[in-house]
């Protein structure tokens, strides 16, 4: 948009000086908008290659050169290729998506609590894989990557499917709380079914329920990156198109907008994206809750999509670096699933956000 | 009408005083019996099914020490004697402790697991189990209290702080309570599941137990512990009276010459005792704090100790009934008691948040 158009439509518009100022203040914070974008990017590459380099495994910089280049390394080849690598590259993808699911949901719902993992859809998701399991359990050659990420999608959409029928509206305290109960339901769900699993699929369900980067596979990587290819940008012209409902519906529907319909693609996007993950990796919890409002601090308080998911991506690698590594050189060997460490950071950041009273005082008002 | 709807059942129906008759029938001889019912069907029921006659048989041999009869169903029947019992403290416990909560801090959403004081009981035991603290049962009890009085007071904190910020300073708003809840139930199970993965030992003790279960109960536990379930139930019932009052708001309540300071802070001694026996006991076990007091509501009991002695029976009904039902449906397969009333409860969450004064 051109910002040099309303100023100039009034006859007795504002002084040039005025307007000067603004445009200042524009390409301010576009500046801004691009630098944290790089400075994120910068930020993602420096932490994957630490992931990939660093642990109780060292392989040299130039040695993963020659790896990625195709020669083989005994050892070092196959941990590169087959653990650090992969767990790298999912930990930027399902992060990415994490991050811009979370921006989807906060620019829609304009509520700060309001993100896939506080809705239930992750663990909407989580219950539709475990279910897929135990019914694949007794079957040759069990559940493909394909039926898990589907059996994630369509449970991450019956969640978010019952919180909007018991809301009944978008937005909102109620939202949030059906969100709640939902994501127990859920929860229970996969706990209930777990028991029914035989002993080697309850081990790896185990471990990707607590949201592990451990178990993954370069098929799931496949296909989480091919349903981001085409989410991701589906995603970040949704939200672009949502930024007249940051100020409120009925200004909104005065500028043009439709935020009803816009809102409702954003939601089903954000927890396609959210299920993609969650397929791929288990419910990493907070990420989505997390990253939204540290890539508005970053971005200096303009929403982006971009930057949320970049954003995610950042907590997702550093999570694993320290939750696979860190954690393991401190107390000998030992590895924490990477779910772990993302819950014990988010709970204190969601009772400040509490704290930050937007919410709570959305809460008091009368519906 | 109020929040808590605990005097709202009297004012609707003005006229007509509720007889003490339909009282004691409604919230103490009914439940009562049901509870007898659910009783032996919780040791007639599961995986072995035995007929009833074995069962009253093989419980009078047992109460008057003569030892368990000699057959495969009568050893069913006294192995089920000890979750049986666990259940119905547990519910009684839940129950009590959840109507204690909605009358203290006026809020429909009162729950134990809701607001994040089961989390908060569970990660203090695993975390005195990773310290070696957790030798005995009285011990793990000790512990469970102290997770849920720490939770207990720093969801009230925050939610407090939030209304104050928001510029809506005295009680907290249900939906405030709820999200503090979350909070703390979020951050503390991801705190016990590092302690799971870091600790053998933990996870040698705590494997069965991270969601709600009778099944592995002990009967000696459970007698230890349920004369902290009873101090626990008669303390609530002791501070009910000041809960009519409490539910008019503070101001009135002070002119009325109670004190809802001293109420509360009996209420909160109450719920922590529940709270913690309860987790010792089963583990977190979710809704039935919710489920027990809000259902009972229905059947318009006149003063709220008529409503706490209610949930204590129809509680425990409520749970014996949920363990046995999480052993017929995929027997013999087991669902364990914290999965079968989390899929009763969300429902009824999910209807209350409709009522006006809950949601936004």
């Amino acid at each position: 948009m051109s910002p040099a158009l309303p100023l100039t439509a009034a006859p007795t518009g504002p002084s040039a000086d005025a307007r000067d100022a603004v445009a200042r203040l524009r390409r301010a914070g576009r500046r801004r908008l691009t630098l944290a974008t790089a400075g994120l990017a910068a930020l993602l590459v420096g932490l994957v290659l630490l992931r990939v380099t660093w642990g109780t495994y060292q392989v040299t910089v130039p040695d993963l050169v020659r790896i990625l280049g195709g020669e083989v390394i005994p050892g070092a080849s196959f941990i590169v290729l087959e653990s650090k690598l992969p767990r790298a590259v999912a930990a930027m993808l399902s992060g990415a998506a994490l991050g811009a699911a979370g921006a989807l949901y906060r620019r829609t719902l304009r509520n700060p609590l309001a993100s896939p993992d506080i809705l239930g859809v992750t663990s909407g998701a989580a219950a539709g894989v475990v279910l897929l399991l135990a019914v694949t359990a007794g079957q040759a050659g069990g559940s493909t990557d394909l039926a898990r990420a589907g059996a994630a999608l369509a449970g991450g959409a019956a969640a978010a499917a019952a919180v909007f029928l018991a809301a009944r509206s978008i937005g909102g305290e109620r939202f949030v709380v059906a969100g709640i109960a939902v994501s127990a339901a859920g929860q229970a769900v996969v706990a209930g079914t777990m028991l029914s699993l035989a002993q080697h699929d309850l081990q790896s369900a185990t471990v990707w329920i607590a949201g592990s980067l451990n178990g993954v596979t370069w098929g799931r990587i496949g296909l989480m990156a091919a349903a981001l290819a085409v989410l991701l940008p589906l995603g970040a012209a949704l939200h672009a198109a949502l930024a007249p409902a940051d100020v409120g519906p009925d200004l909104a529907h005065a500028l043009g907008a439709r935020p009803g319909p816009t809102g409702a693609a954003a939601l089903a996007v954000g927890a396609a994206l959210a299920a993609a993950a969650t397929a791929a990796v288990g419910p990493l919890a907070f990420v989505a809750l997390l990253a939204t409002p540290l890539a508005r601090g970053i971005a200096g308080g303009r929403p982006s999509l971009p930057v949320a998911a970049l954003t995610g991506a950042v907590l997702v690698v550093l999570a694993d670096v320290v939750a696979a590594e860190a954690v393991g050189l401190l107390a000998g060997g030992a590895a924490l699933p990477t779910g772990v460490l993302t819950g014990a950071a988010g709970a204190p950041l969601m009772l400040w956000l509490l704290l930050r009273q937007g919410a709570v005082r959305a809460g008091a008002r009368p519906a | 009408m109020p929040p808590t709807a605990l005097a709202a059942p009297a004012a609707r129906r003005a006229p007509a005083r509720p007889s003490a008759a339909r009282e004691g029938v409604l919230f103490g001889l009914l439940p009562l019996a049901l509870l007898a019912a659910a009783t032996v069907a919780g040791l007639a029921l599961g995986a072995r099914p035995v007929p009833p006659a074995v069962v009253l048989d093989t419980l009078g041999a047992l109460l008057t020490g003569r030892g368990v009869p000699e057959g495969i169903d009568a050893a069913a029947v006294a192995a089920r004697v000890p979750r049986t019992v666990t259940a119905t403290l547990v519910g009684a416990a839940l129950a009590v402790a959840g109507a204690a909560l909605q009358g203290a801090t006026r809020n429909p959403l009162g729950d134990p697991g809701l607001l994040g004081l089961s989390a908060g009981a569970s990660l203090a035991t695993a975390a005195g189990i990773a310290v070696g603290l957790g030798g005995s049962t009285a011990a793990i009890a000790g512990l469970a209290a102290l997770g849920t009085l720490a939770a207990a007071v720093a969801v009230y904190a925050v939610a407090a702080a939030a209304a104050r910020a928001g510029g809506a300073p005295g009680a907290p708003s249900p939906v405030a309570l709820v999200l503090a809840g979350a909070a703390v139930t979020a951050g503390a199970t991801a705190a016990t599941t590092a302690l799971l993965v870091l600790s053998p030992t933990v996870q040698d003790r705590f494997r069965f137990w991270a969601i709600g279960t009778v099944a592995r109960a002990d009967l000696g536990d459970a007698v230890l512990l349920a004369p902290v379930v009873g101090v626990g139930i008669l303390l609530a019932a002791a501070a009910a009276p000041g809960l009519d009052a409490l539910a008019l708001g503070d101001d009135l309540a002070h002119g009325l010459g109670r004190r809802p300071g001293r109420t509360r802070a009996a209420l909160l001694a109450a719920v922590v005792l529940l709270t913690g026996a309860a987790v010792a006991l089963a583990g977190p076990v979710g809704f039935v704090g919710l489920l027990a007091p809000h259902a009972l509501r229905r059947l318009r009991p006149a003063t709220a100790r008529a409503l706490v002695l209610g949930c204590a029976l129809w509680g425990a009904v409520l749970v014996v009934l949920a363990d046995v039902l999480g052993r017929i449906v995929l027997a013999p397969a087991e669902i364990h008691l914290g999965v079968t009333t989390v899929v009763l409860g969300v429902p009824v969450l999910l209807a209350l948040l409709r009522r006006p004064g809950v949601g936004a």
